[in-house]
């Protein structure tokens, strides 16, 4: 029916927006928090503390989700369709990346924390050979 | 005739145009067209060409699927230059460039909602500068860091 009501209802949203990529990437981020993982699988291992090892699980799962939540951002805000080209299975190790961070979050296995930093060691080997460290980091990564 | 005569005429008018996709009706979101344009704002806008000041609706050059709305800052026969009214919190040609006058399908004629500021859109604020003239860059990054987003 075309009452006022209908004629007046907008059909669409249109977008006044501003965004603000910084334009900061780097995999170390990702690095760092799943080094935590490890070292927390590790501490967990040897303490018999059974409120410490409580902790450890916590601060574990926090960190390992921060681990898939940088490498997400790498993923979809500095890896562009010219690095597709460049490296066709960088989905695909993105991919599995961040599953593996999803299993370093759900076990207590060190194996698997280990395996999440070579995915990522791989994935930052890509970010330096695509010029992230000048292209991205204020001054190039700090040595 | 009484004043109140007219409303149907006129809805009639507006159905019609509608209907033949000449005119529509648009929500505003975002803060890049304040004070001119605040989020929830309604407008009435109509298939014609941009002019220099006309507020105006464009697809995003680097999302297609999300439509702008700025204001054209300059214009030629083949490219226009869009600004958000409000230059601190705008992505607009200083960050993507120019566009081609096709990008630019809609312009808004009218604001009929809230209805405390129904009415024509007013002129630019004095505050829309051009980089060239002065204006402050307010939300630019590297190109490198657009392209192909």
């Amino acid at each position: 029916m075309l009452t006022p009501r209908a004629i007046l209802r907008p059909t669409r949203v249109v977008d006044a927006h501003c965004d603000i990529p910084c334009g900061v990437y780097d995999p170390e981020q990702a690095r760092i928090e799943a080094e935590s993982c490890l070292r927390i699988i590790e501490k967990h291992e040897a303490s018999d503390d059974k409120l410490f090892r409580a902790r450890c699980i916590h601060v574990k799962e926090e960190r390992a989700e921060l681990v898939k939540h940088h490498l997400d951002v790498l993923w979809h805000d500095y890896f562009k369709p010219e690095h597709l080209e460049q490296y066709p299975n960088l989905h695909d190790t993105f991919w599995k990346a961040t599953k593996q961070a999803s299993k370093v979050k759900q076990s207590l296995d060190a194996g698997a924390a280990k395996e999440l930093l070579s995915m990522i060691d791989t994935i930052d080997a890509m970010w330096k050979a695509t010029g992230g460290p000048e292209k991205t980091r204020v001054n190039g990564r700090p040595s | 005739m009484r004043p109140g005569a007219l409303v149907w005429p006129l809805l009639a008018l507006l159905a019609w145009a509608l209907a033949r996709r000449r005119l529509d009706v648009v929500e505003v979101r975002g803060r890049s067209m304040a004070p001119t344009l605040l989020p929830g704002d309604r407008l009435l806008v109509a298939r014609l060409p941009p002019r220099v000041g006309d507020v105006v609706l464009a697809a995003d050059p680097r999302a297609p699927e999300r439509e702008l709305i700025k204001r054209v800052a300059s214009a030629d026969d083949r490219r226009v230059v869009l600004r958000g009214d409000n230059a601190a919190a705008s992505t607009d040609a200083r960050t993507f460039g120019s566009l081609p006058v096709d990008a630019v399908r809609w312009r808004a004629i009218g604001l009929y909602w809230p209805a405390s500021r129904i009415g024509r859109l007013g002129a630019p604020p004095p505050a829309l500068k051009l980089l060239d003239e002065g204006g402050e860059p307010a939300c630019t990054f590297p190109d490198a860091l657009i392209a192909g987003q």
